[in-house]
Parts: structure tokens; C-alpha cells; sequence
């Protein structure tokens, strides 16, 4: 989706280095519903900004 | 009407619309002079339409600005309060939720702030006579950060521009309007919210980030809404075609939309050709499909087809047009596809100019657009320079001006065909539009250039190029710093890059470019040549750091 490195996406990596904009964080988290199937609400990316935060989220909701 | 997330919904009829905007401009004049500009910081609400009707009965300049982004240095508001300096700020809340920055500015800058409810029992009424010509707001969409431009767009532009969007769509009281464009977008503002208010028509409005989310949602509410237009940048047709899946769309019929307004950004032809064929079985009508072109400058709307007329297309030669000039393709590799944006609204005249000599081009020839009429605006706020070299041009017939002037330069290029019809190529303008927003290169160079020790500062080329899809991206190519040329580490220095530019602007870059010290072209006087950047990136003729 981002056309990056996977090697470059770190634990701790934020969402916007890795350049997810608001449009890209929608597909982003309509891949991440689908393969977990779970419901996420608009704007999660932002209150989650980096993958270990978003991580333990998605663990929340388990 | 609104509608945001579902049983959120809160409505206000006209003359709930009337009487709190009345008591609001009532309680603002305590507080200001007609004349003051009044920053309208708001998300699609009915406060923002309170707020706005508020100013314009009591003689205010609204302006309505971007919420500022979360975790931003907010550059962009900051020098928008700077240029029109408000005498007030509105917005939904207390001011704690702006970033302490911005708080700082307003507090220096004296600028007051007042937190807008609906109140329960509107008994007040001042209304402030204006006349015609006074700017009833200004629209900040063409400038950059270093150098904001707000277009003043008077009471009569205004009324002018709304009664030409009426007669050329063909709307009235009975069309209803869906949308989900973010109100302090032109496109937003002027055409989803002020066009139903003036033909007294139902308005519904959803959150824009609830579009972004869920495209289809935008689909379903003209469908429960009876809407007749529905409008949006060309990126928002795509998303819907790539979000597209049956069963979200089961029972949704979509006869009743007739306008398709597809604005702000350029129009693609296989993205008509795209969302016609997978939104036909749901009553979705080609014909309803409008592309459209129009400015802030020229208050909205400059061209567009009438209602029921289908989209007409036309097939050039790649290389001709690359020559500015229209010629059939010699073969299909040859060929690039462009999409009518109709005829000139009956107010307003379209010339194709030659940028350099000011004479209007031949018929087979593209050139700048350039518009005239009663909704092009006055200028710019307090920038005469700009306003006179962007507003009042002169078209030069046989080597002298012609008599009338009063030219807008539109920055655009494009060409009328024999119909009249105008058909947009390109434009010569710095500008770079990603989901019908305007953004400028200085912009996005400055914060490359503050984001990492190891970057060299006014020495980055941003600039827009079409991708496989021929979607408008960015690209950036940076210098390394002298001193940092055998130490850096690129994935630290894209991470960078990116996270500030997507912080600042909600923009990805498509690819960033380092180079080394002294490979970016730049002109004797140090100029950035962004156009030589492009080409030479193009070509694969720039050198790695």
C-alpha cells in the first residue's frame, strides 16, 4: 500500500514516516477491519499514531 | 439539514437559520465594526452556517479557515490570521483544543475569541446595511504560506455566481443537496451550502472524514435524501469506484441524483467511464456526470454543462499537446483524453491568451485562461501588486490593449473547442492540487527543509507529476547537507521528511530524492529550478547522494 521496505517499518515507526495521510490511513484501516474483522472508526490512526501504540489498541478490542 | 454520525443528526429549518444568525450578528456587533474580518474556525455544523450568515447581516468579513491539524505547527492558519487580522475568532468550542502556538498568536494579535452555541430562545435582531460591493468574505485557497491570498468575494459576486450555478444546473427549490466538502472549501462553501440556501432547497451535510471512511455512505445518503446534486473532486468518484462492493449497496437507487458536479481537481475520463459503469445499475444516470471548472478568484463556477447533457470527450494527439496545440492522435499511443467542462456561465466570457504576449491564441491552440464578468472578485485583501497583475489584465488585439480589460488570469491552461466548450490542459501555475486542495511548493520545500539537521535548507524541488493512474502526486528532491553526505542514513532521512510533510499537510509523498550537494539546478541567482528538477527526475538524470 505504502510501497515501502517492509526492513524499514520499525516497532516503534509512526504513521506519518512512513506517509500515511489521511487518505492512505483509510485504506489502511479498512485492510486492518477486514483482516481481523473488527470494527475501527475514522481517525484512529491519529489517536494511535505509532505501530506499538496501534498494536496494543487492536489488542484492547481482542 | 445535517447529518454526521448516525443518530447524530440535527437539523435547522430556514427560519431557525435566520433568527440565530440574526441574534448571533446582533450580539457580534457589540464586539466589532462592520467591516472587521471574523475568522470562522468550525467542522461542518450548524454553527458554522450560523456563524457565517451572522457576519453577513452584520456587515462582517467572514472567513472561513481549516480546523488547525492535531500535532501541527499550524503554519498555514497562523499566517491566514496574520494577513486578514481578524477582530474575533468563532469557533465550536473553548479555545484549549487550538495547539498552544496558535493561542499565542491570537493572544498577541489581540484577537478576540467567542465559543458559538445554537441559544434556545433567538430574540435579537441588528441588521447592518451593506452595500453591493462589500466583501461578504474572503476565500483562502490560492495563496501559499509565505504569501496567503484571500480573494474578497463581494455580495454581488456572490449573488451573481449563485444565480449562474442556478440557471446552468437547472436547480430550484426541489433539489437537494448531499455533500461531505469541508465548508471552508470553495467548492464546500459556495456550491453544497450557499447554492440550496439560495434556491431554498434542503442542505445535507456529512462529516468529511466520515466520507473519507466510507465513501458509499455519501452514495446512500442521496439516496435517502431524494438529492438531485451531489458534487465532489474527481479523487472522490474514484473512491467510491475502488470502495465499491454490492452488498453496501443493496436497495440504494440513485435515479433521483442529477448533478454529479465534478470539480476542484482535473477531471479524468476514465474516471467518469468508471463510476458510470459501476454505479448504472443503481439508477446512476452518465448524463448526471458534470465536469466543471471554476476558481476561487472567480467566486466559484466558470464553466460547466447543463443539466442532462452528456459529458462530451474528445481524443487528442499526446504530442501536440505537448506543443500546446490540439491535433487528432496519429495512433492510439498517441492519444490523451480530455473531458469538456462546458460552455462559459451566460455571465461570463472565457478568452485563451497567450501567457507571454497577452494576444489571444488561434483556434487549434492552447493557452491561459482567462475569465471576465460580475463574479470575477475584486482582488486579494490588502494586495494590491498581486491583485492588479492576477485581475485587471489587458488582452492585446493587433499590438494594442483592448478597450475594456478587467481580465482575470485564471493560471490555467486550456482551449475552447468549436462549440465553445472549454476543455482544461494543464496550468502554469505553481500550484500542485492533491484531493482538490491547493498546495504550493514553497509550502512543502520550507518544511522539508526544517525537519532533519542532515537536509540542506532552499535546496529541495517539490513538484507534481501524474501517476501510472494519472492521479497528481508530489515529489521531492532534497540536497544532502555538505557536512552529513558520507554519515547520513536515508530511511531516517525519508522517515523525516515524510512524517513532517504528512503532519503539516496530510500529504504522502509519492518519492523523495536525495541528492548530493550542488545537483539541483538552480538559477544564476539561486533560484530552485522546479521545472528542471522535474524534467531531469523524469529522465533519471539525477544523481544520488
Amino acid at each position: 500500500m505504502l510501497e515501502i521496505d517492509p526492513a524499514r517499518i520499525k516497532p516503534d515507526s509512526t504513521f506519518a514516516s512512513l506517509g500515511l495521510d489521511s487518505a492512505t490511513a483509510v485504506h489502511f484501516i479498512l485492510e486492518v477491519e477486514g483482516e481481523y474483522r473488527i470494527e475501527l472508526y475514522p481517525g484512529v490512526t491519529d489517536d494511535y499514531p505509532d505501530l506499538a501504540r496501534f498494536v496494543e489498541y487492536l489488542e484492547s478490542l481482542k | 439539514m445535517y447529518a454526521d454520525k448516525p443518530g447524530e443528526t440535527r437539523a435547522l429549518t430556514f427560519s431557525q437559520l435566520y433568527l440565530q444568525a440574526a441574534d448571533l450578528g446582533f450580539r457580534l456587533a457589540s464586539r466589532t465594526c462592520p467591516g472587521d474580518r471574523v475568522a470562522l474556525i468550525f467542522p461542518s455544523s450548524p454553527e458554522f452556517v450560523v456563524a457565517f450568515f451572522a457576519c453577513l447581516m452584520s456587515g462582517l468579513v467572514a472567513v472561513p479557515m481549516m480546523m488547525p491539524r492535531r500535532n501541527s505547527r499550524n503554519g498555514a492558519s497562523a499566517a491566514i490570521i496574520t494577513d486578514c487580522s481578524p477582530r474575533l475568532v468563532l469557533s465550536l468550542t473553548a479555545l484549549d483544543v487550538f495547539p498552544q502556538d496558535f493561542r499565542d498568536l491570537l493572544e498577541n494579535e489581540k484577537i478576540g475569541h467567542m465559543p458559538i452555541a445554537l441559544v434556545d430562545n433567538p430574540t435579537e435582531n441588528l441588521l447592518t446595511e451593506r452595500g453591493p460591493m462589500d466583501p461578504a468574505f474572503l476565500q483562502y485557497t490560492s495563496g501559499s504560506t509565505s504569501t496567503p491570498k484571500g480573494v474578497m468575494v463581494s455580495h454581488a459576486n456572490l449573488l451573481d455566481n449563485l444565480q449562474m450555478i442556478r440557471d446552468r444546473l437547472g436547480n430550484h427549490a426541489g433539489s437537494s443537496h448531499v455533500g461531505w466538502i469541508p465548508l471552508y472549501h470553495d467548492l464546500g462553501l459556495i456550491m453544497n451550502l450557499l447554492q440550496p440556501i439560495y434556491l431554498g432547497a434542503n442542505c445535507v451535510l456529512i462529516a468529511p472524514s466520515s466520507f473519507m471512511h466510507r465513501p458509499l455512505n455519501w452514495l446512500k445518503a442521496i439516496h435517502e435524501h431524494r438529492a438531485e446534486v451531489a458534487l465532489a473532486p474527481n479523487f472522490a468518484f474514484d473512491l467510491c469506484a475502488d470502495r465499491f462492493q454490492p452488498h453496501q449497496m443493496e436497495g440504494i437507487d440513485l435515479s433521483c441524483w442529477k448533478i454529479a458536479l465534478n470539480g476542484a481537481e482535473p477531471v479524468r475520463a476514465e474516471t467518469i467511464e468508471r463510476f458510470c459503469d459501476i454505479f448504472r445499475p443503481y439508477g446512476f444516470a452518465p448524463e448526471a456526470m458534470r465536469p466543471g471548472y471554476g476558481l476561487a478568484e472567480a467566486t466559484l463556477l466558470v464553466s460547466c454543462g447543463r443539466r442532462g447533457a452528456p459529458t462530451r470527450m474528445m481524443s487528442v494527439s499526446t504530442a501536440a499537446l505537448g506543443h500546446g496545440r490540439i491535433a487528432p492522435p496519429v495512433d492510439s499511443r498517441d492519444t490523451a483524453r480530455l473531458v469538456s467542462c462546458g460552455s462559459p456561465v451566460v455571465d461570463l466570457s472565457i478568452a485563451i491568451v497567450d501567457p507571454n504576449n497577452h494576444r489571444p491564441v488561434a483556434d487549434d491552440a492552447i493557452g491561459e485562461i482567462w475569465v471576465r464578468g460580475p463574479s470575477v472578485a475584486g482582488g486579494y485583501y490588502q494586495r494590491p501588486e498581486e491583485s492588479e497583475g492576477t485581475f485587471t489584465a489587458y488582452l492585446q488585439t493587433n499590438g494594442t490593449p483592448d478597450d475594456t480589460g478587467g481580465w482575470l488570469r485564471t493560471g490555467d491552461l486550456g482551449f475552447l473547442d468549436q462549440e465553445g466548450e472549454l476543455f482544461v490542459t494543464g496550468r502554469i501555475k505553481d500550484v500542485m492540487i492533491i484531493r482538490g486542495i491547493n498546495h504550493y511548493p514553497q509550502d512543502i520545500e520550507a518544511i522539508v527543509g526544517a525537519c532533519h539537521p542532515a537536509i540542506r535548507r532552499d535546496h529541495c524541488a517539490a513538484f507534481a507529476i501524474r501517476d501510472d493512474n494519472g492521479t497528481e502526486q508530489i515529489v521531492v528532491v532534497q540536497e544532502v547537507e555538505r557536512t552529513h553526505r558520507h554519515s547520513f542514513s536515508e530511511a531516517e532521512l525519508v522517515a523525516a521528511i515524510q512524517s513532517a510533510v504528512v503532519t503539516e499537510k496530510d500529504i504522502a509523498l509519492h518519492k523523495i530524492v536525495l541528492i548530493r550537494p550542488g545537483a539541483l539546478p538552480k538559477t544564476t541567482s539561486g533560484k530552485v529550478q522546479r521545472d528542471l528538477a522535474r524534467r531531469r527526475w523524469l529522465a533519471g538524470e539525477l544523481e544520488p547522494a
